[in-house]
């Protein structure tokens, strides 16, 4: 059995403010103080409001709760992972997350997905190869009867596209594995040590507001934050049906490129002048290169609208429900209640 | 010292279950540590000022005894406000104590062999 802070220390605050609220309280009515009495009494009326926050954490929270039924249920889209990171094994959200973010990948309607992380890799290494590869051809120089020519000409262009590409690309990767730490903060942190340093603060009078927000963010980020992945994940896979198709398009375009270059080394190599007939076909397979090249580009630019809209946009609306909920919550937490019975004291 | 006591299986328990060295689980124990510490000195004040009261409500009502009657009448209202005062603090903060241990018994009795998310 896995023994958790969270039950005994906002216990031992409550009591602890019992005893003061008491304290309070009896004074009050010894040495007839109205403002003792009233305050013993607002603090008595935090005490219970709080044991109903923490009961309907703990509710909400522990393994089998209202948490894990509402992700159990049908109306929440289902997919699976192969395995979590020891850190989010306990929230079934956020290990899904973890997983569509910077993961192993997970399983939608019965298609599997890598996570967004391995495929920019892919995606990024393939046109590095690419680019290097093109790069070396361009400084080629080839030697005609009396002329010397290079493709560079031809090539640099695509080169410099390639690099703009993958800037792009290298910024999206960053973005998602920033989010995949936050993740794996939100597991580790919030339980056991957010949530009961918040309810220390929320339980004494003069922290009580930074209590509540402290509370409010740690709900925030281990319920509302995963769940809008989920959510994510869902519109992500409602207009694509896979984002695998990293680089693949440009298997074709990186072998020919392989080809032409191997050719002009070859070429060169031999330290004698290029005959008109194979600079005819060197120069085929790089105009076939550059016309591959401009019918891939189209798809390119699809791919990266879409790992932008994954690592940009639809995260920063994960951010947004996360923290207007971050503040509706807080504001509740943090607005004053009186119980009229308690007033009477 | 009974209180104390019975608080400390509770900590001990605490310290000697989680053996993995988490960060998390380092600060949560220096918490609770405090928090004891904090625990137990409410737990010594709130009887010693309740008996105090007593002591007071006594000397007040004695006092009483010997004044007129208008005195004598103010000086038991007040000896009898100090005994409402004094069983008011003491069933609150010793009380507290005894709610915290049945609490935190009921919650990890309903969450045996379980983890809270």
């Amino acid at each position: 059995m896995q023994y958790n802070y969270f039950f005994e220390i906002p216990a031992i605050t409550l009591s602890i403010m019992t005893s003061i609220a008491g304290i309070s309280v009896g004074l009050g009515y010894a040495f007839k103080s109205k403002k003792l009495k009233d305050f013993g009494a607002e603090e008595l009326t935090q005490v219970i409001i709080s044991s109903i926050i923490l009961g309907l954490i703990i509710a909400f929270f522990y393994s089998g709760g209202i948490f894990q039924q509402i992700m159990n249920s049908p109306g929440v889209p289902s997919a699976s992972v192969s395995s979590c990171p020891a850190q989010t094994a306990s929230n079934p959200a956020m290990c899904l997350s973890y997983n569509y973010l910077v993961g192993s990948g997970y399983t939608y309607d019965g298609t599997y997905h890598q996570s967004i992380f391995d495929s920019l890799a892919t995606l990024i290494a393939s046109l590095l190869a690419l680019s290097g590869i093109l790069g070396i051809i361009a400084s080629i120089k080839i030697s005609l009867v009396i002329v010397s020519f290079s493709f560079s000409q031809v090539f640099n262009p695509i080169i410099s596209e390639i690099k703009y590409v993958v800037g792009m690309l290298s910024g999206a990767e960053i973005s998602v594995l920033v989010q995949g730490s936050l993740m794996l903060f939100s597991s580790a942190a919030t339980t056991s040590m957010l949530l009961p340093v918040g309810f220390i603060l929320r339980t004494t009078y003069p922290t009580r507001r930074i209590g509540s927000f402290i509370i409010a963010l740690a709900v925030s980020l281990y319920v509302v934050l995963p769940m809008s992945y989920l959510l994510d994940i869902v519109v992500a896979n409602g207009y694509q049906a896979s984002y695998n198709a990293h680089g693949q398009g440009l298997g074709g375009i990186i072998n020919e490129s392989e080809s032409l270059k191997n050719s002009l080394n070859s070429a060169s190599a031999s330290n004698s002048m290029v005959q008109y007939g194979i600079a005819g076909e060197i120069e085929s397979q790089a105009s076939s290169i550059q016309s591959m090249f401009s019918s891939y580009i189209n798809s390119l630019l699809v791919q990266l609208s879409y790992f932008i809209a994954y690592s940009f946009i639809l995260p920063l609306f994960s951010l947004v429900i996360t923290g207007v909920s971050i503040r509706e919550i807080s504001s509740i937490l943090g607005s004053e209640e009186h119980f009229d019975v308690l007033s009477l004291m | 010292m009974q209180q104390k006591q019975k608080l400390r299986p509770i900590a001990l328990y605490s310290k000697c279950n989680f053996g993995n060295a988490l960060m998390g689980t380092m600060i949560a124990l220096d918490i609770i540590s405090m928090l004891n510490g904090i625990q137990d000195l409410l737990i010594r004040i709130g009887p010693i000022l309740s008996a105090i009261l007593f002591i007071c409500a006594g000397i007040f009502y004695a006092v009483g005894q010997f004044m007129p009657s208008y005195k004598r009448a103010s000086l038991h209202t007040m000896a009898i406000d100090m005994i409402i005062g004094a069983v008011v603090v003491a069933v609150l903060s010793v009380g507290s104590t005894t709610l915290a241990e049945a609490s935190i018994h009921l919650i990890s009795n309903q969450t045996t062999n379980t983890t809270v998310v």
